[in-house]
């Protein structure tokens, strides 16, 4: 296709206010996908994701659209991740268009992860398309979300397309808008070949699938390619787009999106952000952005029965086949056994992998409170990262600890400024700015919406944050956030002893001034969620040796049938599988035996 | 062969109570004829299975088996004893209500054959019995055991209930107190336990009751423990004390892994490795026991073999309730496998909290007698843990 009929676009959205919907739209008015074969392809590809353990979806699409002006134009579509944890193939994808479509929900307004997006799309030059959805709902606010978007973003009030995905409004303009404003692809197609790779996927038969968009130069033949950040050779089995199901072609041309499919083994040499060029001919450089995704929180994932340790390795070997962004090494806990140190991009992305690994691989899992990594410096010089308060060396060894910060964005009704600030200041959070975006006179007291912009330690807004800040804003508030920096603090280990003995998997890392409080607090919760044993069991809560709380779970005094005889036993026995049953959920840690929720007590310190 | 005993079911009550979730009917007395026939009925048909074998024990249990006429309890045993051998020493045991006691009735049981009576005292406070929706009172009670001396019953026995809502020590132990001073042969002491289905479970969901908080009704059972030791009771199983060579010989066989047959509506039968159970309402009973009879077991509804698992978790569940427990070799002998290899470290786990002794016997401590669930329940996890393939 010629480069000048080229339109590559992606969506930005907040979950909830329509992408899926006005890409379906999209989809079926192009003629791409009829509206019959829509609901049947999802469920070939939930099928297909049931069956072999992997994501499939639509992560792009192309659609040929005759505009007005009677030419032909090949619009494509790239899907972009809804979540912060995955900032970084957000980034990537953008980078992959040249303008992108900004759906906004017309009765909630702009959200903060979006206008984080935004902001990205703005840095990369992409052609914005506002777009109003919902405009059909009767709460619907077109004309105070419109202004909005000018005042926060800056748009001319007659750019803003007013839509409704759900009944079609609006969506042959937004078609026309695609053509008209989005410039076409510049770069030389008769240059050295540099495509960039916005997603991969792993893929039995062809190996590692690398969803492209072509830079500069073209794709074609069964020449080696190379890829330049990892330095993986492959020769290329098939090229082809997406309709949104894999469709070979012949070759990519100069601007288009695309697969190619690698051969490679594994995702990891096939990253997000690399460049694929020729072997034998190389570009220059590599296309800009590329940065290896760096996890950010880390939790331990253990089988509950030990036996299942072997099929956790499989499944976590499998799972990485298609996200290079998950790592793990083995770990063995005095508490829980053996297991694996896992690193996420986020606790969203800890959630997923847990979840995936259960369901498709039917494991019975525990995961350990998450923590992120700190950086120590002992007093002999050296330098460790410690992701796993377990690890963290003696206090007699440590010179410095520095820990994780954040910048986050915060988009709240700015009645709720006050318990933000509460919020934020209990997490050791930092104001850095607040802006109005929109004017508080237009509205009632209370009613403009404000960002506020804080720095926080990452370990702050790990586990609750969002809930709590949901919670104390009526859920009005949106969040976003973007790690920044290290910096030194004073933190501690606050140790914790079940009947005299350690338990690893309960240690966590926080400040020294917290440390007394949520000492004290974990010590509570963990009498409440241990059960009564046969014997009295104390709990403290130490740091570098110190008790500085102790609690006691009393011995059991009474578990006991009042009577069996012969009718007894067949029915009675149930009661006594159903103790069984409870029983062989517990860790056994010494002689006491533990349910998993102890192990997530420590999130839930903030409760109490 | 070792000898067999007998359970028999009567499902009649004049007033089924609040906690009771006993297969029993109120308001079927216009059945107890049809009843006792088909109880007879079923009897013969079962010879096959009584032939040859010494009966040492004949249970009837309730429901209120002293409610319906003698002679139906005297025509069952007769019938059991035209197939069976029935041992001279043997122990034919009825569950009675004070409250349905009189003169002629006993001597007319005690004539049918009977030789034990198990009394429902429960308690001796008239607001308590009241509130278990018992018909006695405390004084007929009294006056039961005085009338069942007469009638020349060979022993005894009193059953309390303990663990009342807001049930206070002093009151508990009176009560016992007034049974110790009746001086049966036989006592048996039960916490109240609320039932999912019963009326005491609605009320308990409604707010209207609050169950006795666990640890108070552990030390009912301490302090009933050592006022029953006192006046020289002899504890033998977690429930029940008797005076020297008063044990329950027929309740025994249930805790020892003995065969039992069964009779009547909802009863349950053990015999020859299967644990089986009659049809529960009388009517439908009685119904197919006319439509079968003579084949055997025609009351039954349904039966299952045990696999390994749960074969040794009954019997160490069961044999740990008594309280002078059992000799390893025991096990051994039954299962083919070492109790320690089966039960490893929850074993050690039990004694070394004092609630398990493993010499020279295995059994429960004094600290452990009310942690029998506890114990049992980690030996089933160990046992499916590492036996759950054989079933």
């Amino acid at each position: 296709m010629d480069q000048s009929r080229i339109r590559n676009f992606c969506i930005i959205a907040h979950i909830d206010h329509g992408k899926s919907t006005l890409a379906d739209r999209l989809l079926e008015t192009t003629g791409t996908v009829s509206k019959r074969d829509m609901s049947e392809q999802l469920l070939d590809s939930m099928d297909l994701e049931r069956e072999k353990g992997i994501t499939i979806k639509a992560a792009a699409a192309r659609m040929s659209y005759t505009a007005s002006d009677g030419v032909e134009y090949e619009l494509n579509l790239i899907d972009t991740p809804g979540h912060v944890d995955f900032a970084y193939e957000v980034s990537r994808s953008l980078a992959a268009c040249e303008g992108a479509l900004l759906v906004v929900d017309a009765s909630q307004g702009i959200e903060a992860q979006t206008l984080a997006n935004v902001y990205l799309a703005m840095n990369q030059d992409l052609k914005l398309i506002p777009v109003l959805n919902k405009i059909d709902l009767p709460h619907a606010e077109p004309e105070r979300v419109a202004s909005e978007l000018q005042r926060v973003i800056g748009f001319d009030p007659d750019e803003i397309i007013l839509a409704s995905a759900k009944e079609g409004t609006g969506v042959p303009e937004i078609l026309e808008a695609l053509v008209e404003r989005i410039p076409p692809p510049k770069g030389d197609k008769d240059g050295p070949l540099r495509a960039l790779i916005f997603d991969s996927k792993y893929d039995p038969y062809k190996g590692v699938v690398a969803h492209v968009r072509v830079f500069e130069g073209h794709m074609a033949g069964r020449k080696n390619m190379l890829l330049m950040q990892t330095g993986a050779v492959f020769e290329p089995l098939e090229f082809g787009t997406f309709s949104p199901a894999m469709r070979p072609l012949p070759a990519l041309d100069c601007g288009e999106v695309g697969y190619v499919a690698t051969g490679l083994k594994d995702v990891a040499e096939c990253r997000v952000g690399d460049t694929i060029t020729m072997a034998a001919a190389p570009a220059h450089e590599p296309l800009p952005g590329y940065r290896q995704a760096k996890p950010m929180v880390f939790a331990g994932i253990y089988p509950t029965d030990s036996d299942q340790y072997q099929e956790l390795r499989e499944a976590l070997a499998r799972l990485v086949l298609n996200d290079a962004s998950l790592v793990y090494e083995p770990e063995s806990s005095v508490a829980l056994g053996f297991g694996f140190r896992c690193g996420f991009l986020g606790l969203l992305h800890l959630e997923i992998v847990g979840e995936r690994l259960e369901r498709e691989y039917g494991l019975s899992l525990l995961t350990t409170a998450p923590s992120v990594e700190y950086h120590v410096q002992t007093t002999a010089g050296e330098e460790v990262q410690v992701d796993n308060p377990a690890d963290l060396p003696d206090p007699s060894k440590i010179a410095v600890i520095s820990e994780p910060w954040a910048k986050i964005d915060v988009i709240t009704p700015s009645r709720y400024i006050g318990q933000v600030m509460e919020l934020v200041t209990t997490r050791r959070g930092q104001f850095v700015r607040m802006e109005f975006l929109e004017a508080e006179s237009d509205l009632s007291p209370g009613e403009a919406r404000v960002l506020l912009e804080y720095e926080v330690p990452m370990a702050e807004i790990l586990v609750d944050f969002y809930d709590q800040l949901k919670g104390s804003t009526s859920g009005y508030a949106s969040l976003d956030y973007q790690l920044t920096d290290y910096r030194p603090a004073r933190l501690v280990k606050v140790d914790i002893l079940v009947n005299g003995v350690p338990v690893d998997a309960l240690s966590l890392i926080t400040h020294s001034s917290n440390a007394d409080r949520e000492g004290r607090l974990l010590v509570s919760k963990l009498k409440d969620l241990i059960p009564r044993q046969m014997f009295d069991v104390p709990i403290q809560a130490a740091v570098g040796g110190k008790i500085i709380s102790r609690e006691t779970i009393r011995a059991m005094r009474k578990n006991v049938l009042a009577k069996c005889y012969g009718g007894d036993i067949s029915r009675k026995r149930k009661l006594l599988e159903k103790q069984a049953e409870g029983k062989k959920k517990m860790k056994r840690v010494g002689n006491v035996e533990i349910p998993q929720e102890a192990f997530m007590a420590v999130l839930r310190l903030r409760d109490g | 062969m070792q000898p067999l005993a007998v359970y028999v079911h009567i499902p009649f009550c004049t007033v089924k109570c609040g906690y009771c979730d006993f297969n029993a009917y109120s308001g079927m007395d216009n059945l107890k004829e049809a009843y006792g026939a088909a109880l007879v009925a079923e009897v013969h048909a079962n010879a096959s299975l009584l032939s040859g074998r010494t009966i040492a024990s004949i249970g009837f249990g309730g429901g209120t088996p002293g409610e319906v006429p003698a002679a139906h309890i005297g025509a069952v045993v007769a019938a059991i004893g035209q197939h069976a051998r029935l041992d001279p020493a043997a122990e034919v045991t009825l569950e009675a209500n004070p409250g349905t006691l009189d003169r002629p009735q006993l001597e007319a049981l005690r004539a049918a054959g009977v030789t034990r009576l198990s009394i429902g005292a429960q308690s001796f406070h008239a607001d308590e019995l009241r509130f278990l929706d018992r018909i006695h009172s405390p004084q007929a009670t009294a006056a039961a055991v005085g009338l069942a001396r007469k009638a020349g019953f060979e022993s005894i026995g009193l059953d309390l209930i303990y663990g009342l809502p807001g049930q206070a020590l002093d009151a508990w132990i009176g009560s016992l107190g007034t049974a110790i001073g009746l001086a049966p042969d036989h006592i048996s002491i039960y916490a109240l336990t609320v039932e999912d289905g019963t009326p005491l479970a609605r009320r308990v969901r409604k707010g209207e009751v609050t169950p006795l908080d666990p640890d108070a009704v552990a030390d009912l059972y301490e302090a009933a423990t050592d006022r029953l030791a006192a006046a020289g009771y002899l504890q033998y199983e977690l429930s029940n004390w008797a005076r020297p060579g008063h044990h329950s010989r027929h309740n025994m066989v249930y805790w020892t892994d003995g065969e039992y047959l069964a009779i009547g509506a909802g009863a349950h039968g053990y015999l020859g490795g299967e644990r089986y159970q009659n049809i529960a309402h009388p009517r439908a009973y009685i119904a197919a026991v006319e439509e079968r009879a003579p084949a055997p077991h025609p009351g039954r509804e349904s039966a299952y073999r045990p696999g390994a698992v749960t074969a040794m978790a009954d019997w160490f569940s069961l044999r740990l309730r008594l309280l002078e427990g059992f000799h390893e070799p025991e096990f051994e002998a039954r299962f083919g496998l070492p109790l320690r290899k089966v039960g490893g470290v929850v074993l050690d786990d039990c004694a070394s909290a004092g609630v398990l002794e493993l010499a020279p016997g295995v059994r429960l401590t004094r600290a452990g007698r009310l942690l029998h669930g506890e114990v049992s329940a980690r030996f089933l996890a160990r046992l499916q843990n590492t036996l759950a393939a054989t079933g």
